[in-house]
């Protein structure tokens, strides 16, 4: 694709996941009872309530991106928030993270700047693609 | 173990429908409304099967597994919507699924 991909939505997407993650593991710390009573009393909390807030606005985000980029493409990127949410719950819940988790963290890194990186393939063509007339004549 | 194969498959099939849904809803117009709330609704059916899967296996054993999901999206990109995804995208899609398997199974 040669489109310009525009990570200020990718960004947004991350932020708003791993805000949704924190209100839902809140919701479920907070969440009392036992069986179908605990899954009645998450709807109690006010975090649940900001999550599907939330969620709405993922979305409207989804869609955009998808808008106007390649599903294989945009799918990937999402991943971004695995590693956001990993570092937040480290902070908010204090979970430690282990070196694994980190290497992970790495590769997705990695396989994020790789699929976003651009695709000198579709200049190639453009190019081609322009010098073919010349040729011609 | 049947069942929780089953039920995985079925798991990471839906959220996989889930996005080709998503997808759809954002190329037309015309029926935009009934593919989101499909797609919501294929979210939920996924959901309650997640919930499912979580009763009859440990979550650091399942949640990698569905990590596939990157290469199945990619994919349905391929197939259903005629994507042009080239060796450096494929490439990057098999380390995301790795580095996601990873992260989900260091806890």
């Amino acid at each position: 694709m040669s489109k310009k991909i525009s990570y200020e939505l990718f960004i947004a997407l991350a932020l708003v996941d791993t805000v949704i993650y924190i209100t839902e593991k809140l919701a479920v710390v907070h969440s009392s009872g036992a069986g179908i009573m605990f899954y009645a009393n998450i709807f109690l909390q006010l975090w649940i309530w900001v999550g599907l807030f939330l969620a709405v606005l993922q979305l409207l985000l989804w869609l955009k991106i998808l808008n106007k980029n390649d599903l294989s493409l945009a799918y990937p990127i999402t991943s971004l928030s695995t590693p956001t949410t990993m570092l937040v719950a480290q902070f908010f819940f204090n979970e430690h993270l282990s070196l694994q988790v980190w290497i992970g963290t790495l590769l997705i890194s990695a396989g994020i700047v790789l699929i976003s990186s651009k695709d000198n393939r579709v200049d190639k063509e453009i190019i081609n693609s322009n010098s073919e007339p010349a040729c011609e004549i | 173990m049947l069942a929780l194969i089953v039920l995985l498959v079925s798991f990471i099939t839906l959220d996989a429908g889930e996005q080709i849904f998503f997808t759809l809803a954002s190329k037309k117009e015309n029926k935009k409304i009934f593919f989101i709330l499909t797609a919501v609704f294929l979210h939920l059916v996924a959901l309650a099967a997640w919930l499912w899967v979580l009763k009859l296996a440990p979550i650091g054993i399942v949640l990698p597994i569905t990590s596939i999901n990157y290469i199945l999206v990619g994919l349905a990109g391929k197939f259903l919507f005629k994507e042009d995804i080239d060796i450096r995208r494929w490439t990057a899609i098999l380390i995301i699924t790795i580095g996601t398997a990873l992260v989900w199974s260091g806890k």
